[in-house]
């Protein structure tokens, strides 16, 4: 017997029951996903898709291992989102320590048109950092905004999110009152999101910034 | 039953679900299941509305949308490059101590920040180059989300320390109308006029008049909505004699204001719901006002699905689902009654985004809503002369001046009266939900008592989580 054809009273107590058990399991849809994830929506990661290459994976003839980045380092690994002109642009997770000739053989290596000279393959890399190697085509020019970490030459970048008052204070234009400006906003607002969010720091002008924003980085 | 709403209520909590992070099947999963419950507890006392092959068409179609906009939302992100174009300012606005311009290009539209010294306007066309890239990642406190509100106008990406300078050649056809009319305004009219206009017309806010409405609880005033959409309709029907081209009269009429009012999300949902009330018309079948405007909802969600996450979006759809249950239905000695219930059922919403909601906005909107349905066209009429360039027409200006100024007095005489704010607690939520839960249910024609019961259920659900 279909629910059609049942007497209605017994065919509301079915329908109301129904009703109820997919409210109840919808809800329990709700409180079992409801600030339990931390999930990345569309617009987290720019460029390709990412994928890490396990050490047993990456042998000749070895393939290679896909999985999403959590978007933040652990202690034993750093996350590093590599650009430009390698074979494999990504996001790849490697360990503390890393310099960049190593993030670059982890990207497959250079492409023909990439320029090793305008790139300092000794530096020393950090935790979150974005790495753009620069095309021949793209000259020697100071690096656009957006694209810090270990392009230009082998200066090191000052970390926004975890410099202290002392590295800040190395930065031109800034000093002791500046540096801690950039600390308190550091702690009341968050850490850095971008180098630009230097320009919401009090006593930090167009002119300031535009004197140090190719010497500092903003890890995630 | 309305099915457009089954079938928008389950979107809506799909794409709740994903942003908390659920995985695909989760979501899907649980659009199906709220679409089941509105038919089946829906449907208690009465018998099943509609044959089997209609039930199963509106499962597989909130199911199939479910996914659709599930895919859409995640997207893969925008490839990091180098982008230098020549593209037009679409829109332009203050944005924390800078501006910002969405401007449109060959490569795809982007949102370039600009330093607060900026001349650029709306309509100008420009050169724009600069790195173009995703947007930064969504706030894990519920904050403001950036990409969000932008894909939400169409952007694709954001510009990193933009370039931008000025190229020669005017803007064409709606831009070019938006910007003389805007030019005029603000030459021609008195303050209040020129504010209320503005926001009328152009979809554009004078920021001293909206700290003035939002201290009255009327910004909706502000935003283009069913309420101008539907006076223009109503001033374009009054006009026109009867004949076969008075309602396709009115719907190009009813667009093109859309279009030059901004096309807000609410402008839009309200052109939308009108026309869905044009077609049912010309094809001779009575239309619901729930069923509408979810269809006007759900349009939006397939063009942008973004707008979910749009205070804008939520809060037009969400009031005017509230009206059309409140006039379809059993509540219509309750329609009185109408500015109380919008007020706790947003007022949750508003709290947690602007920090609080004055309590004089129930009161004032008994009033606000009336009397600006007569003041607003009252006020255009009065601007002619003077945006005409009519001599002595800044007589007719100052007078309709003088009426927006008496409205200032009523509604500051009440905000003195009743100064108190409600701030964002567990309680207005829980309430604002309970209540819209309730007139929705018995809008989409569940029985009083189960409505009852299932809006409390339902309340503890999505306030408590």
């Amino acid at each position: 017997m279909s629910l059609m054809e049942l007497p209605g009273s017994r065919r509301g107590i079915f329908l109301l029951a129904g009703g109820v058990i997919c409210l109840l399991a919808a809800g329990l849809l709700v409180a079992a996903f409801s600030g339990k994830w931390d999930k990345n929506p569309s617009g987290q990661i720019a460029g390709p898709a990412p994928f890490v290459l396990t050490g047993e994976d990456t042998g000749p003839g070895g393939s290679s291992v896909h999985s999403q980045p959590t978007g933040s380092g652990t202690e034993s690994q750093w996350v590093i989102y590599i650009t430009g002109a390698v074979m494999r642009p990504g996001v790849y997770r490697m360990p503390p320590g890393t310099r960049v000739y190593q993030a670059v053989e982890q990207a497959g290596g250079f492409t023909s048109e990439a320029d090793p000279e305008a790139f300092n393959m000794a530096l020393p890399l950090d935790d979150g950092i974005h790495i753009h190697v620069p095309r021949k085509s793209e000259g020697h020019g100071p690096p656009v905004s957006g694209q810090v970490g270990a392009v230009g030459g082998g200066t090191a970048l000052i970390d926004l999110n975890r410099s202290d008052a002392a590295a800040l204070q190395s930065l031109p234009g800034i000093g002791p009152k500046l540096a801690q400006e950039i600390i308190r906003h550091r702690e009341e607002r968050g850490r850095f999101t971008s180098v630009e969010d230097l320009l919401s720091v009090k006593g930090i002008g167009e002119k300031k910034f535009s004197d140090i924003r190719n010497l500092v980085t903003v890890s995630r | 039953m309305a099915p457009a709403f089954v079938v928008l209520a389950g979107i809506c909590v799909s794409l709740f679900l994903d942003a908390e992070g659920a995985p695909w099947w989760a979501s899907v999963s649980g659009a199906a299941l709220v679409a089941m419950f509105l038919v089946l507890a829906g449907s208690f006392g009465s018998s099943l509305p509609g044959s089997r092959e209609a039930l199963t068409l509106i499962f597989l179609f909130t199911i199939l949308s479910s996914f659709f906009l599930l895919c859409r939302i995640d997207e893969s992100a925008f490839i990091e490059r180098q982008v230098s174009s020549k593209g037009t300012i679409l829109y332009e606005r203050p944005w924390g101590r800078g501006r910002v311009a969405l401007v449109r290009t060959d490569n795809g539209r982007f949102v370039a920040h600009l330093p607060p010294s900026s001349v650029l306007r709306e309509g100008d066309r420009v050169r724009i180059s600069g790195l173009a890239g995703s947007f930064g990642p969504s706030p894990d406190d519920g904050g403001f989300d950036e990409g969000r509100y932008w894909k939400a106008r169409g952007a694709s990406g954001k510009m990193r320390r933009p370039e931008v300078s000025l190229v020669e050649g005017e803007p064409g056809g709606i831009l070019w109308l938006r910007r003389e009319l805007r030019e005029k305004i603000l030459r021609d009219l008195p303050p209040l006029m020129r504010g209320h206009l503005l926001a009328a017309m152009l979809g554009a806010r004078d920021p001293e008049l909206a700290e003035k409405h939002s201290v009255w609880g009327t910004s909706h005033l502000l935003a283009v909505s069913g309420l101008h959409v539907g006076m223009v309709v109503l001033l374009v029907l009054c006009c026109l004699p009867r004949g076969a081209l008075r309602l396709p009269l009115a719907s190009l009429v009813m667009w093109l204001y859309v279009l030059s009012a901004g096309a807000a999300p609410s402008a839009l949902r309200a052109g939308l719901m009108l026309q869905a009330g044009f077609v049912g018309k010309w094809i001779g079948r009575p239309v619901s006002a729930v069923n509408a405007v979810s269809l006007a909802g759900l349009s939006l969600l397939f063009w942008r699905p973004w707008f979910f996450w749009d205070l804008g979006w939520r809060l037009s759809v969400l009031a005017a689902l509230l009206l059309s249950s409140l006039y379809d239905r059993e509540f219509r000695r309750g329609w009185s009654l109408a500015p109380v219930v919008l007020w706790i059922a947003t007022a949750g919403m508003v709290s947690e985004v602007f920090g609080s909601v004055p309590v004089a906005g129930i009161v004032i909107n008994f009033v606000a809503v009336p009397v600006f349905g007569i003041l607003l066209p009252l006020a255009f009429i009065l601007a002619i002369p003077s945006l005409a360039g009519i001599p002595g027409g800044w007589t007719a200006a100052a007078a309709g001046e003088a009426l927006f100024v008496l409205w200032t007095r009523f509604a500051d005489a009440m905000v003195s009266i009743l100064p108190w704010k409600a701030v964002p607690s567990f309680f207005l939520n829980i309430s604002g939900i309970a209540v819209a839960a309730f007139i929705l249910l018995v809008g989409t024609g569940f029985r009083r008592a189960p409505a009852a019961a299932f809006s409390v259920i339902i309340a503890f659900f999505l306030a408590g989580f």
